[in-house]
């Protein structure tokens, strides 16, 4: 077996890797479908044997829609709490696939052009999971508090100027406050993952990964970030486009599937961006990187 | 001798109201008072006045105290001699703990913030003007009359009674300090909202006995109709908005004093605040006023929509709004708690200044609190004891308004998603086995059921008659209680009274089950079953002779079966039943609904597969719509399945690493 080495930088491109963004997408399509299940069952149940079928829970008026949650009362926490354990499942496991996934955009293999051995995707994903969750949890952390912090200065705010202002013009200022609080908490979100290219790229420790990544930011003056927000802000676009225009889709098994297609677009294309934004997270740390870094075979 | 002027000129322009309602015709001086002239046609345009007010306010914006004076005009109406009189201090509800509305632990309605600044009124004179000298009335004041510890509800005791026919001049004196706003009124910061602020003559009913009550948590108000004559002085930087149309405004000094007159209302409330915004609109000759805080135009903007559609749309159903004015005020965030709030000619409203577009909730305030105008203000039914009269009329109204305007999507329009208001206030059903709609506010143990029963289940009892028994028959018996009824406090049985004439005694009847004994519904489909046909088989008896059948084969294409369709509870509405068959095909079966079960046989060229009872959504007070169907098979809601994944993708997309 041929052993992986790093790509060249103009390698580390999702339009590379088109199977990569497939799989990606397979991964959370999976993945919504175990969570919606626990949600689908408890309309099934309720609903299943209704003529119009779901039709009637997507009428005008919302009244047997409302009659459901209504009615599912004690149920609905459960798949709730279903839904939550999958997501916390998937916020720490998924650091594997991450990391599979940023392996195989970084390196490639001597003489195989596409994929690396799964083994070897796995071997490295293992060796870096608990690094990749020490950035996630302080990432984490360091996001909460300043999100945290923004909204309570924000409210502190527009609280302490609402009777001089007047509580609209408070509230929109404590709103800037809040927003700039998310930008930082963005910052951190880029750097987190610009933490997480170091450790894939260069085999960076833990503290090693966020200061080169914190350096990244600071010579790049936020560059990462705002090639992070543009992808974010397509991502968000497509989103709202096919929310927009799927209630517009007829009734039935043709309204189905163009809902199924339009979904599955956006959600495709939000995982194409972020495999895009990891490139170019792989590419800057790539670019740093000492030359002779290099993953083991497995 | 100010007040002895004040007292003429309220007896002046009492006998002058008067006349006027007797003529069916208003003054020009009534015109001035925002009271039009009646068309000759329709409803009346002004009440026989019982309580005439002249007040004069100066409100201490540092203190929150206003200190107010002035003459009471009371007519006796009833056929008997009174030998007291009962004033409502409804401050002084703030004013301890131990008071009804404080002491009473009832939550899940508004008002439950606690109680910050105490608040209170103390009448400082109360003089009975009498032809043969003064009678000085305060020491016969006992605010403890109706409860020992509660200060709400003063029994007034007369030297001698005010005989039958008889009128009587009141000039009285009071301080009234305004709590911070834990219910409906009070004080935020320098906002300040006067609502209940006065010491004020409880009902006079027919009877002769005065309709009073101590201030309950849950319940709201219950006066005379009258004029009212109000002086209101406050700091000149300070904008005023109040019941009635501005007769004055002049600035004294550093005060600005105003003054407002309204006739044939049994309310005054006024709002002072030095960061009002102001607003003007006309709409079907009505002038609006919209008082909003700073930075809230796109929200007045809505209420300007609002207004402008429930005007024309209320006096089609309800009849004229005959008023000349009316203001609209929307309270600043502190002072939430004095939004969605009626008064006669001014409503409150309030929410965030950034809702969202689809959430129609400032125009359900809006609305809401504008159709108040006619079910409170003009038909003043007894909020206290009978609050469905109001509340659970006007948010029917309020749910068949927004529906007129925004369609199904009448509460929610966003992204594809419509809910009706209708559908929301079915919410109210969870509730039936608990308590009675129509009971008193008083007698409901908890708010949610208040709100649930009141305004929720009486707006689902009325729609349910107006789908069933058609849209013409309702807003027929609509208009005709609302226009008879018109000032004249009607009760529950002069509303159901309507509804047997307008609509049916059987309607009427429904409705009173599920206004005053829990009544409830809930077809439910029990049974399904289908089969191919084949002839009878077995042993028959045909013209003397014993004939054997043997079985034969199905009948091709020919299938049979049945449903059945059972109604529980109390209530019974006529109800269509829909069969489907496996070709999907479907036909209607009308059920009268008065027994406990039906079955409904089937006969067609394809198994029938699935049947809904009330398909359209008539029976909105059925107790469950989940059990309203069957069928022989389950389907796998595709479409559900789809949307439900994608939204979990793009959560996991968002909140993964």
């Amino acid at each position: 077996m041929s052993e992986p080495v790093p790509a060249e930088l103009a390698a580390i491109r999702a339009r590379r890797h088109p199977l990569l963004v497939v799989v990606g997408w397979g991964w959370f399509a999976l993945l919504g479908y175990f969570a919606a299940t626990p949600f689908h069952a408890i309309a099934r149940h309720a609903y299943g044997r209704h003529p119009r079928a779901d039709s009637v829970l997507f009428e005008a008026g919302a009244y047997d829609l409302l009659e459901l949650a209504l009615k599912s009362e004690g149920a609905l926490p459960a798949a709730v709490a279903a839904a939550m354990a999958l997501l916390v499942l998937v916020s720490l496991a998924g650091h594997v696939p991450l990391a599979m996934a940023m392996t195989q955009l970084a390196f490639r293999e001597e003489g195989r052009r596409r994929w690396l051995p799964l083994r070897t995707l796995a071997a490295r994903a293992l060796e870096v999971f608990l690094r990749f969750l020490g950035v996630w949890v302080l990432a984490l952390l360091a996001k909460g508090v300043l999100v945290t912090l923004g909204i309570w200065l924000g409210s502190v705010l527009a609280r302490n100027r609402a009777e001089a202002w007047g509580w609209a013009r408070a509230e929109q200022a404590g709103l800037v406050v809040v927003a700039l609080f998310a930008i930082g908490a963005t910052a951190i979100h880029v750097t987190e993952d610009l933490a997480r290219a170091e450790i894939i790229t260069t085999d960076a420790r833990f503290a090693s990964a966020w200061t080169r990544a914190l350096a990244v930011m600071t010579a790049r003056r936020g560059a990462p970030v705002l090639a992070w927000a543009w992808r974010a802000l397509v991502g968000g676009v497509a989103v709202v486009v096919v929310l927009v225009l799927v209630p517009m889709f007829p009734v039935g098994v043709a309204g189905t599937l163009l809902a199924l297609l339009a979904h599955q677009l956006a959600v495709g294309l939000r995982v194409a961006l972020r495999a895009s934004w990891l490139c170019f997270a792989l590419r800057g740390a790539r670019a740093r990187a000492p030359a002779e870094v290099e993953i083991s075979p497995q | 001798m100010q007040a002895h002027a004040r007292a003429r000129r309220a007896l002046f322009v009492a006998a002058i109201v008067g006349l006027a309602a007797i003529r069916g015709e208003a003054s020009p001086d009534d015109r001035a008072r925002g009271t039009a002239a009646s068309s000759g046609r329709g409803p009346p345009d002004a009440a026989e006045p019982v309580t005439d007010y002249t007040l004069r306010a100066r409100l201490d914006v540092d203190t929150h105290v206003i200190r107010g004076e002035g003459t009471i005009l009371f007519r006796n109406r009833s056929p008997r001699d009174l030998p007291e009189l009962w004033l409502h201090l409804y401050l002084n509800g703030f004013k301890n703990q131990s008071s009804v509305f404080l002491r009473d632990p009832i939550g899940g309605f508004r008002g439950t913030a606690p109680v910050t600044e105490w608040g209170y009124v103390d009448v400082k004179r109360l003089v009975w003007k009498r032809p043969d000298g003064d009678v000085d009335l305060s020491r016969a004041i006992d605010t403890h009359a109706a409860d020992p510890t509660d200060e709400t509800d003063a029994r007034v005791a007369l030297p001698s009674p005010l005989v039958a026919g008889a009128e009587m001049t009141l000039e009285m004196a009071w301080e009234a300090r305004l709590p911070q706003v834990v219910e409906r009124t009070g004080h935020a910061g320098s906002f300040h909202f006067a609502g209940q602020w006065f010491p004020k003559l409880a009902r006079l009913e027919p009877s002769g006995t005065f309709a009073h009550f101590t201030f309950h948590h849950l319940a709201e108000f219950h006066a005379d109709f009258g004029s009212y004559d109000v002086t209101i002085d406050v700091p000149k930087t300070f904008v005023v908005g109040a019941t009635g149309p501005r007769l004055s405004e002049r600035l004294e000094g550093e005060r600005r004093v105003v003054r407002h007159a309204q006739s044939s209302v049994h309310d005054f409330a006024w709002t002072a605040w030095d960061r009002f915004e102001s607003r003007e609109d006309t709409v079907d000759g009505v002038k609006i006023t919209f008082l909003s805080p700073p930075g809230y135009d796109a929200a007045v903007r809505r209420e300007v929509d609002a207004m402008r559609f429930a005007i024309p749309h209320y006096r089609a159903r309800y009849g004229r709004y005959p008023y000349d004015v009316l203001t609209v005020v929307y309270p600043p965030e502190s002072a939430r708690e004095a939004g969605g709030m009626e008064y006669p000619t001014l409503i409150t409203t309030g929410g965030h200044w950034w809702g969202p577009p689809g959430v129609l909730d400032l125009e359900l305030v809006t609305v809401h609190e504008f159709g108040h105008q006619y079910f409170y203000g003009l038909l003043a039914s007894n909020e206290a004891e009978h609050p469905f009269l109001d509340e659970g009329l006007n948010s029917w109204a309020e749910a068949r308004a927004l529906e007129a305007w925004r369609g199904q999507g009448s509460l929610v329009r966003l992204l594809g998603l419509e809910v009706s208001d209708h559908a929301v206030q079915t919410v109210g059903r969870a509730h039936v086995h608990d308590a009675r709609v129509g009971q008193p506010a008083r007698a409901f143990a908890l708010g949610a059921q208040y709100g649930g029963l009141v305004y929720g289940r009486t707006a689902t009892l009325l729609e349910t008659l107006r789908r069933v028994y058609g849209t013409p028959a309702m807003d027929a018996a609509m208009l005709r209680y609302a226009t008879e009824q018109r000032f004249r406090h009607p009760t529950p049985e002069d509303f159901l009274r309507v509804i047997a004439a307008s609509i049916s005694p059987e309607a009427a009847a429904t409705l009173r089950l599920g206004l005053f004994d829990h009544g409830w519904v809930d077809f439910a489909v029990s049974d399904i079953g289908s089969h191919p046909l084949r002839p009878a088989a077995g042993v028959f008896d045909r013209d003397g002779k014993r004939e054997t059948v043997e079985r034969a084969p199905d009948l091709p294409g020919r299938f049979g079966g049945s449903v059945l369709v059972t109604r529980r509870g109390t209530l019974s509405f006529p109800v269509d039943v829909e069969l489907w068959s496996e070709d999907g095909t479907s036909t209607r079966v009308a059920w009268d609904g008065k027994g406990e079960a039906t079955r409904i046989p089937y006969e067609g060229s394809a198994r029938l597969v699935s049947v809904v009872v009330d398909p359209d959504h008539k029976i909105l007070a059925d107790q469950d719509f989940t059990n309203n169907f069957a069928g022989t098979r389950r389907d796998r809601l595709p479409r559900l399945l789809e949307r439900l994944t994608h939204a979990a993708e793009q959560v996991l997309l968002t909140a993964a690493p």
